[in-house]
C-alpha cells in the first residue's frame, strides 16, 4: 500500500508518520531538494544586496522558511535504508521538488509571470537547458544570480548521482564501464566523491571567473558566465559579451573542461597527468571538437582568425551542451545545421556535466557495430567488446544499446508530440534533441536561433520530461516511472486493496 | 558468377517480355529493347558457363549475394540507357547513367523512387520499357536471389543461407524439407497473389496493361506506376482498397500465408507480429484522420487519405493517390503534425519475411521489450530476468543480432543525412530520404514526396548515394557492406602472411 493512515515508529526511533517505501523515498528527494533550493535563495538574497537590493527580503524569507521547514519535516520521515528503485525515485523526487519550489520563488520575484513560464525556466535551469521564456531584462541581481546558480546545482546534483550511483545502478547505463574502476580509484568513498567534485566545481568556476575578469567584464558578469560555462547551462542575460574573442577563448576552454570526465579532471588535478592524457575517451572527444570547428570554419568560408574561433566556440558550445547563445556564420549551408544537431546528440565524455549520448556509449555502439559484422561472417564466434583496450562485459554492452533505443524513442515521442501540437517537422526534432540532450539553443533549418517563447505553453511543457529525463542521464527517471506504475498497481486495483486489507485483518 | 549468370538470364527474360510488349506500341523500343535482350542474354549466359558452383561458406555466401545484386542493377539500366529513356537536353551522359541506375536500382530493390517527373513524364515512355521498369520491381520484390535459388537443385543448405542473407527480418523459416521448394513455394505464393490483384484491379476498372502492371508492384510493394499521378489517376477508392489489401498481404510474413494455403491454418490473430502490425496501422489511421480533418479534411477525405497513405508507407508500398502536387493525397503539403507520424511509418516498415522493407515491426517489438527487460533487471540486479515476447523467451543471440541491425542502421542514416545535407539538399528531405531509401520504401517527405521526382530533391551525386543506400537496405544491410569489406580484409590477411 501507499499511504499508511497510521503512523508508526520509523528506525530512527522518532514518530515517523510517513512509512510507506514510494513516500519515503519521495519525501526524503523531496526534502533535500527543497532545501538546496531555500538555500541557493539565501545566497542569492545575499548577492541581491549588491545590486538594488529590492528583492533581498523575498530571498531570504522565502529561502529561511523553505530550508527550517524541510529540516523540521525530516524528523518525521523514516530512516530506513532506501532500495536501488527508492534511491532512484529520492533523486527524481528531489529534481522535481527543487523545480516546484524555484518556480514558486519566480512567481515572487518576477511581476506580471504565469506559473507555466515559471516552472519551464526553472527545469530549464535545473536541467542545465539553454532555454529561457522569462525576461531578466530589469531583474535585479539576486534573480539572476538565482537562475545561473541553478544551473550549477542541477549539474552538480546530477554529475554526483551519476557518480554516486555508479556502485548500484550498474554503471548508468554503462556510461562508467571502463570509468568504474577510474571512479573508484579517484573517489574510493562517497564521502570523498562529494567533496572532490564540489572542489573541482568551486576551484573550475574561480578559475574562469578569474580569467575573464582580465577581460572587460566585471565581477558579476564574469562570474555568471563562469557558472553557465562550467555547469553546461548556457544561460546569459548579455548575448553580446559571446561576439569578444576575448571571451570567447576563456569560455571555450571553460566548455572543453565541463565536457571532460571529473574523473580525467581529478587525475590532472593530482598530477597524474600521463594517467589522464592517455584516456581514449578524452582523444575522441579532442577530436571532435577540432574536426567539428574545422568544418564550421571552412563552411564559413571566412579566412580570418575570428571566425575560427567563432567555429571553435559553436562547436565547443554544442558538443559539451552549454549551448551559449551565438549567431550563425552568414554562409550557414544547411550540412551545419546538422552537424551541430548531430554534436549536441553525440555530447560529451561521460561522467562529465554535459548531457548528451556522450562519447563512450558511441564508442560501444561503433564496437557493437563491428561486432555484428565479425559474427556474420562467423556466426559461432564469442566476440568480445572492447573501448580503449579495455573489455566491456555484455551486460553493460546491451545497457548501452537500450539505452540507444530509449533515447531515440524518447527523441521521436516528444517530436510527435511537438508536432502535432503544430511545430513544423525540423524544428520538432530540433527542440526534442535540444531538450533530451539538455543543449540548446533551438536553431530551425538556416541555423537560426529560434525562442523558446514562441512555443505555445504545452508546447513547453511538451519538453520538460525530455529536459528532466536527459539531465538524470535517463536511469533514474525510468526507473523511477517503472518503480511507480508497479508499486501502484495494487492501488490501482481497489478489489484487490480491499481484499488484501480483508487478509490482513483475519 | 554462377548464380548472378542465372540472375541476370532471369532478366533477360523480363526484357524479352517487355520487348514483346513494346511491339504493340507506337514507340520505337522495340529494336532497343531486343539488343537489350540479346546483351543480356549473352552476359548472362557467359557468367553462368565460366564458373561452377562450389563449396560456400558465410564469406562466399555474401559475396555472392551482395555481387548478384550489384551485377543485376548496373546491368539493369541497359534497357533504359538504349532506349534512351532518361536523355534529355541539358545533362550529360554521367546524369544519365546516374538516372538510369537509380531507376534500376529503385526497380531491383522495390524501394518505388523515381527520377521521372515533370521534366521527363513516365506517360511520355512506351509500353515495353514500363513493363520493364515494373517487372524489375516484381522480380525484386521476392528476391532475386530467392528466384535463382528456386532453380538451383545443387544448392542444398547453403541455399538457405542464401536466401537468409538476402531475406528482410531476422532470418527465413522453412516452409518445406527442401530449401529449393522453400524457394518455390515462396514465388508461387506471390506469383498468385500477383494474379488475384491483377485481376481484382481489372475487374475495378483499370485497363489490362495497368492492371498486371501494377500488380506486378503492389505484391512486391515496389510502388512503381505507369502514370505519372501514381493511383490518383483514376481516382477511385475501389482501386485504392484493392491496392491497401494487396499491400496488407504483402507485407505480411509469407509463412502465415503458406500455413494458410497448404494447412488450411488460419494463424494470423495468434501471429503477434501481424496484431501489432495491423494495430500500429490502425492507430496511424485513426490519429492522422483526425489531424487532417482537425486542419480542415472532411471527415471522409481524410480518413481515405490518411488509410492510403499510411498503408502505403508502413508496408513500404509507395504508391501515391494525389492528383497532382499541393493536392489531398499529397503528404508532402500536410500539416507537420501528421508528417511526422508519416516519418515514423517510413522507419517502421511490416512484417519479418515479407515482401516490405523498413525495420520491421518485430525489430522495434524486440527492442522493447529487452529494454524493459533490462530496466527491471537494472531494479532487481540478483533475479535473473530474459527478455520475453508473445509468451516466449528471446534468445539472447537474436537480441544482440537485432542490436547490431540497429546500431549499424542508426550509424548509416546519419552518415546518409550527413552527405546528402553536404550535397545540399534540405534536413528532412535528406532525413526522409535516406530513411526511404534504406527502408526501401519509396517516396519522402519535403521535396520528395508523393507527386514528386527525386531529381527535384537530390543533386546527381546524392542520387547515387540514395541508390547504394537502397542496396544496402535491400539486403538487410550487411551483406553489401560486408562485400565491400571482404576484399580489404583479404588483401590485409595477405599481407599479414607474405610478412
Amino acid at each position: 500500500m501507499i499511504f499508511s493512515l497510521f503512523p508508526k515508529r520509523g528506525d530512527s526511533g522518532n514518530i515517523s508518520y510517513v512509512n510507506s517505501p514510494i513516500l519515503i523515498a519521495a519525501s526524503r528527494g523531496g526534502l533535500v531538494g527543497i532545501s538546496a533550493a531555500g538555500l541557493l535563495a539565501v545566497l542569492s538574497g545575499l548577492i541581491d544586496l549588491t545590486g538594488s537590493g529590492d528583492d533581498t527580503a523575498v530571498f531570504l524569507i522565502f529561502g529561511t522558511l523553505t530550508t527550517v521547514s524541510c529540516a523540521y519535516l525530516t524528523r518525521y520521515i523514516s530512516a530506513k535504508k532506501l532500495t536501488r528503485s527508492e534511491t532512484f525515485l529520492a533523486v527524481t523526487s528531489g529534481f522535481l521538488f527543487c523545480i516546484l519550489c524555484s518556480s514558486f520563488l519566480y512567481l515572487l520575484v518576477i511581476e506580471k509571470e504565469n506559473f507555466g513560464n515559471a516552472f519551464f525556466e526553472s527545469t530549464a535551469a535545473f536541467t542545465t537547458t539553454s532555454l529561457t521564456v522569462l525576461d531578466f531584462g530589469i531583474s535585479g541581481r539576486g534573480v539572476i544570480f538565482y537562475r545561473t546558480s541553478s544551473q550549477l546545482l542541477g549539474s552538480f546534483a546530477a554529475l554526483l548521482a551519476a557518480v554516486m550511483l555508479v556502485p548500484i545502478s550498474a554503471d548508468n547505463f554503462g556510461v562508467g564501464t571502463p570509468g568504474r574502476a577510474t571512479t573508484r580509484d579517484a573517489f574510493p568513498e562517497k564521502k570523498k566523491a562529494v567533496k572532490s567534485i564540489l572542489v573541482i566545481y568551486l576551484v573550475s568556476t574561480s578559475l574562469l571567473t578569474l580569467i575573464l575578469l582580465i577581460t572587460e567584464l566585471d565581477y558579476f558578469e564574469s562570474l555568471l558566465l563562469a557558472i553557465s560555462a562550467i555547469s553546461t547551462g548556457g544561460f546569459s542575460t548579455n548575448t553580446g559579451y559571446f561576439k569578444n574573442s576575448a571571451v570567447q577563448l576563456p569560455l571555450i576552454i571553460g566548455m572543453i573542461a565541463a565536457g571532460t570526465s571529473v574523473v580525467v579532471i581529478w587525475k590532472l588535478a593530482s598530477r597524474k597527468i600521463s594517467s589522464a592524457l592517455r584516456s581514449s575517451e578524452l582523444h575522441g572527444y579532442l577530436l571532435l571538437i577540432a574536426g567539428a570547428a574545422i568544418l564550421l570554419f571552412l563552411w564559413a568560408d571566412e579566412s580570418t582568425a575570428s571566425s575560427l574561433t567563432k567555429a571553435l566556440f559553436i562547436s565547443v558550445a554544442s558538443i559539451s551542451t552549454t549551448g551559449f547563445h551565438i549567431s550563425s556564420f552568414n554562409n550557414w549551408p544547411i550540412v551545419a545545421a546538422f552537424l551541430l544537431l548531430l554534436l549536441v546528440t553525440i555530447g560529451p565524455m561521460s561522467l562529465s556535466n554535459g548531457g548528451g549520448f556522450q562519447i563512450h556509449r558511441l564508442r560501444i555502439l561503433l564496437a557493437v557495430s563491428v561486432r555484428e559484422m565479425v559474427r556474420q561472417l562467423h556466426p559461432r564466434a564469442v566476440v568480445k567488446i572492447s573501448v580503449g583496450g579495455e573489455s566491456i562485459k555484455e551486460e553493460r554492452v546491451r545497457q548501452v544499446v537500450v539505452f540507444q533505443f530509449l533515447f531515440t524513442s524518447i527523441i521521436f515521442l516528444t517530436a510527435t508530440v511537438l508536432s502535432i501540437s503544430g511545430i513544423g517537422v525540423h524544428e520538432a526534432l530540433s527542440s526534442s534533441i535540444t531538450a533530451l540532450t539538455t543543449a540548446g539553443p533551438i536553431r530551425n533549418v538556416d541555423g537560426v536561433i529560434i525562442g523558446v517563447s514562441s512555443f505555445s505553453m504545452g508546447e513547453r511543457l511538451a519538453l520538460v520530461p525530455a529536459m528532466l529525463a536527459g539531465r538524470l542521464y535517463l536511469l533514474p527517471v525510468l526507473i523511477s516511472f517503472g518503480y511507480l506504475l508497479s508499486e501502484s498497481r495494487d492501488f490501482l486495483r481497489p478489489r484487490r486493496r480491499v481484499m488484501h486489507a480483508l487478509r490482513s485483518n483475519k | 558468377m554462377h548464380m548472378t549468370g542465372i540472375a541476370v538470364l532471369f532478366v533477360a527474360g523480363g526484357v524479352g517480355l517487355s520487348t514483346l510488349a513494346s511491339i504493340f506500341d507506337q514507340r520505337t523500343d522495340f529494336l532497343s529493347l531486343l539488343l537489350s535482350t540479346i546483351i543480356l542474354t549473352s552476359i548472362g549466359a557467359l557468367l553462368y558457363s565460366s564458373s561452377k558452383l562450389g563449396e560456400t561458406d558465410q564469406a562466399s555466401i555474401f559475396t555472392a549475394v551482395g555481387s548478384t545484386w550489384l551485377v543485376v542493377s548496373l546491368l539493369g539500366t541497359i534497357p533504359y540507357l538504349l532506349t534512351g529513356t532518361f536523355s534529355r537536353t541539358g545533362i550529360g551522359i554521367p546524369e544519365v547513367f546516374v538516372d538510369s541506375l537509380f531507376e534500376s536500382v529503385s526497380g531491383f530493390t522495390a524501394t518505388g523512387s523515381t527520377v521521372f517527373g515533370g521534366h521527363n513524364l513516365i506517360e511520355m515512355q512506351g509500353s515495353g520499357i514500363l513493363l520493364y521498369r515494373q517487372l524489375t520491381q516484381w522480380m525484386g520484390g521476392m528476391g532475386i536471389v530467392v528466384l535463382v535459388v528456386s532453380v538451383l537443385p545443387s544448392l542444398r543448405a547453403s541455399g538457405l543461407g542464401l536466401i537468409d542473407a538476402e531475406a528482410p527480418g531476422a532470418g527465413v523459416e522453412r516452409i518445406a524439407p527442401r530449401v529449393v521448394q522453400t524457394a518455390k513455394k515462396f514465388w508461387h505464393i506471390y506469383a498468385s497473389l500477383t494474379a488475384l490483384i491483377a485481376l481484382a484491379l481489372f475487374i475495378f476498372g483499370m485497363g489490362l496493361f495497368d492492371s498486371v502492371a501494377h500488380a506486378l508492384t503492389t505484391a512486391s510493394t515496389g510502388g512503381f506506376s505507369t502514370r505519372d499521378a501514381s493511383l490518383g489517376h483514376w481516382n477511385s477508392i475501389t482501386i485504392e482498397i484493392v491496392v491497401m489489401l494487396g499491400f496488407l498481404i504483402a507485407a505480411t510474413n509469407f509463412t502465415l500465408h503458406a500455413r494458410l494455403i497448404e494447412k488450411r491454418r488460419f494463424d494470423y490473430p495468434s501471429d503477434s507480429e501481424f496484431k501489432s502490425f495491423i494495430g500500429v496501422i490502425a492507430l496511424g489511421v485513426l490519429i492522422i484522420t483526425l489531424l487532417l480533418n482537425q486542419s480542415g479534411f472532411s471527415f471522409g477525405a481524410a480518413l481515405r487519405n490518411a488509410s492510403f497513405n499510411v498503408v502505403t508507407l508502413a508496408t513500404s508500398g509507395g504508391y501515391g493517390n494525389a492528383l497532382g502536387s499541393g493536392e489531398l493525397g499529397d503528404f508532402a503539403s500536410w500539416p507537420g503534425s501528421t508528417q511526422m507520424l508519416l516519418l515514423v511509418f517510413i522507419v517502421l516498415g511490416g512484417c519479418t519475411g515479407s515482401t516490405a522493407g523498413g525495420v520491421k515491426i518485430m525489430r522495434f517489438r524486440i527492442g522493447l521489450a529487452h529494454a524493459y527487460s533490462i530496466l527491471r533487471s537494472m531494479r532487481r540486479p540478483r533475479a535473473l530476468i530474459q527478455a520475453r515476447m508473445g509468451g516466449r523467451t528471446i534468445p539472447d543471440s537474436l537480441v544482440e543480432r537485432i542490436a547490431g541491425f540497429v546500431v549499424v542502421y542508426g550509424m548509416l542514416v546519419v552518415i546518409g543525412v550527413f552527405i546528402l545535407t553536404a550535397l545540399g539538399s534540405d534536413l528532412l528531405t535528406s532525413l526522409s530520404g535516406t530513411f526511404s531509401a534504406l527502408g526501401n520504401i519509396g517516396p519522402g517527405l519535403g521535396e520528395i514526396g508523393p507527386t514528386s521526382s527525386f531529381v527535384d530533391g537530390f543533386s546527381a551525386p546524392g542520387r547515387l548515394v540514395l541508390l547504394i543506400f537502397m542496396l544496402i537496405g535491400r539486403l538487410e544491410i550487411f551483406p553489401m557492406l560486408l562485400m565491400f569489406v571482404l576484399p580489404y580484409r583479404s588483401s590485409v590477411e595477405a599481407l599479414k602472411s607474405k610478412k
